[in-house]
């Protein structure tokens, strides 16, 4: 690998270009990474309280996976963009209600809670993408 | 007849050797996140691997050297270092990743959390050494290896659109997430290339006293066994794409991973998630270790050998009881797996050159293969594709490592 | 013969061909007027520490650390590896072979 020497001043004004670059892109792509893992959240909590409901997974993991997900929901309030903040409240409350489902071994109460987390979900899927 | 046996035995313990935590983690989140668009990456790093593996083969049947040996003889011992604590710190990584993969399997089918499981794994792990029929041992837990043909059932029973697969062995750039695509595509390869993967190879050949009649035996274990493991990888892929990719479910832990299979399969499709991701990422650990401590041992001029009486070759055994200690420690820490095993893996793909180029040298060099030695074709695709994954990693990683 | 090909960094066999480490240096013994004579081979991690670096060969050295030697004489043959008279039981090579084997190796069942 060949190393070419820069001047100072080229190299300090192609950092500056850089990081303005990365910046700028920052603030929009940040917003819609979030909106996307929360979305991405939603589902699998969605898929998982179907596949519980449905036998498929055993009690522990579904009550230990929900947990984990409602934690990253929550995690992510404080430090998301502003705007998204009120969806990934009623996202933590609605995983955790499906959470409590499985905890009680309740399946009758399972869909109430299930159409709480697809109403957040649809509420943050932007027009365009695939929801399922 | 015989060859024909050694020949089937090579292909299926490569089979098992070849999905471990690695390709399963990095596969499952490429197609859940890009569909079938990254399937060329699997393709590219098989082909690569499928090419070392065979070089590997054929320098020590012709050589009578492990690469190891080799590189210290032909490069001395200060160059040497280099690739030794290079690769070595990266595969005690992935090390670290495939006993957590056997507890996180313990932790789907229990419920009790991965952390629990290091020690008894640990343990395990060096039992298995210790005891010292790593032979039966090996062919043992390859052939369970087979359970991960439960993906390509999978691919089937879901009635995968073939030709969309097809495609994504085009490369195309992404719609989306740029910056993920790439530091996935640059895992991938780092999961399909691993320099223990064919340093070890050339371990075994030597154990198993491989001459120049060997050459065609090997060529065919080489391409048959690595396409099949590739094929299995890029079926975890396809079914990822088809079952989180519509739901939009981004891979971020593992236990999102465990419901690839009950879509197709229901509750047995959990069982066989768990069961597939332990003995794939325990018989990854027992190479791995064995991989390390013969890095060290035959660096050093040591006596090993997987068969060797513990009493018999005291710094190998201790080498590699250190290095169970090690790992073990680790996986205690209940560090995230997800997010190690994908860094591991971009780390490997990012020291790529360190491990290869060395090789390719020994390789054209007429001392130690004779008659033997490379083509330019053998040369080449190696080079570009190996100069394309440290690329690629060099350019991805940091963005990765920013981003999050 | 090329040492640096031949016989540094080769294998080590001892008489009954076990591996005994490699050969970390060469020591020759130069006199004025005659070409230079290789008197010994030598083994040990000082050598090798000041091959990566000389200071590290010597903070080594002034621990007492040294390296071991053996006699050109003793070597029987230079091929793939190197085959040398001497029983690796007996030598400075197997130190800590010998101590890893007595001291936690043998105390551990089924060794």
């Amino acid at each position: 690998m060949a190393r070419r020497r820069m001047s100072p001043p080229v190299l300090a004004s192609a950092l500056l270009i850089v990081c303005l670059g990365t910046a700028s892109c920052g603030s929009s792509s940040d917003v819609e990474q979030a909106r996307q893992r929360a979305v991405s959240w939603a589902a699998t909590t969605t898929m998982v309280g179907e596949e519980w409901s449905a036998g498929h997974v055993p009690d522990r993991y579904a009550a230990r996976t929900l947990a984990a997900t409602r934690q990253e929901v929550q995690k992510s309030i404080g430090r998301g963009p502003a705007t998204l903040t009120p969806s990934l409240q009623r996202l933590a409350d609605a995983v955790g209600g499906v959470e409590d489902a499985v905890a009680r071994r309740d399946r009758a109460v399972l869909p109430t809670r299930l159409r709480a987390v697809e109403s957040v979900r649809a509420a943050l899927t932007r027009p365009g993408e695939r929801p399922s | 007849m015989k060859k024909a046996l050694e020949i089937t035995l090579g292909i299926v313990t490569s089979v098992g050797g070849f999905l471990e935590i690695g390709s399963l983690a990095t596969a499952a989140q490429a197609g859940a996140q890009f569909g079938f668009q990254l399937t060329w990456a699997i393709a590219l790093g098989t082909v690569c691997l499928i090419f070392l593996v065979e070089m590997s083969g054929r320098f020590s049947a012709v050589s009578h050297h492990t690469v190891v040996d080799a590189m210290r003889e032909r490069f001395g011992f200060d160059f040497f270092l280099i690739p030794l604590v290079f690769v070595g710190l990266v595969t005690l990584l992935v090390l670290i990743a495939e006993l957590g993969g056997v507890c996180l399997a313990l932790q789907l089918v229990t419920g009790l959390a991965f952390p629990w499981f290091a020690l008894p794994v640990g343990f395990a792990v060096w039992l298995l050494l210790w005891k010292g029929t790593f032979g039966v041992i090996e062919e043992g837990v390859s052939l369970l290896g087979l359970v991960t043909v439960c993906f390509l059932v999978a691919v089937f029973w879901l009635h995968a659109p073939l030709r969309d697969v097809a495609a994504g062995l085009i490369p195309s750039r992404p719609a989306h997430d740029r910056a993920q695509y790439w530091f996935i595509a640059v895992s991938i390869l780092g999961a399909s290339i691993s320099p223990y993967l064919f340093y070890f190879y050339s371990s075994g050949a030597i154990e198993d006293r491989w001459d120049e009649s060997h050459l065609n035996t090997n060529r065919m274990v080489a391409t048959l066994g690595m396409t099949f493991g590739g094929v299995l990888s890029a079926a975890v892929l396809v079914v990822a794409a088809i079952v989180f990719e519509p739901r939009n479910i981004r891979i971020e832990r593992y236990d999102q991973i465990a419901l690839i299979l009950t879509e197709p399969f229901g509750w047995w499709g959990f069982v066989l998630f768990a069961i597939s991701l332990g003995i794939a990422c325990l018989g990854a650990a027992l190479e791995i270790t064995l991989a390390l401590t013969y890095m060290v041992s035959q660096g050093f001029g040591w006596m090993w050998g997987k068969n060797a009486r513990p009493r018999d070759a005291a710094r190998f055994t201790a080498m590699y009881t250190s290095i169970v200690i090690v790992a073990t420690l680790f996986v205690l820490t209940g560090l995230e797996p997800l997010k190690l095993t994908v860094l591991s893996m971009a780390l490997t793909a990012a020291t790529l050159p360190i491990a290869v180029v060395p090789f390719l040298v020994l390789m054209n060099d007429e001392h130690y293969v004779g008659d033997h030695g490379n083509s330019w074709v053998g040369n080449t695709i190696v080079l570009l594709i190996t100069a394309l994954a440290f690329v690629l990693a060099v350019v991805s990683l940091p963005l990765e490592i920013a981003g999050s | 013969m090329h040492l640096g090909r031949d016989i540094l960094d080769h294998q080590l066999l001892d008489r009954r061909k076990r591996k005994m480490g490699r050969v970390d240096g060469v020591v020759l013994e130069l006199t004025p007027g005659k070409p230079p004579r290789v008197t010994h081979l030598e083994v040990g991690g000082v050598t090798l520490a000041h091959r990566v670096h000389h200071r590290l060969g010597q903070w080594l050295a002034r621990r007492g650390r040294r390296p071991y030697r053996i006699p050109w004489g003793r070597v029987r043959d230079v091929g793939i590896d190197v085959l040398v008279e001497v029983d690796a039981e007996q030598t400075p090579a197997y130190t800590w072979e010998r101590w890893l084997r007595e001291k936690v190796i043998a105390r551990i069942p089924g060794s």
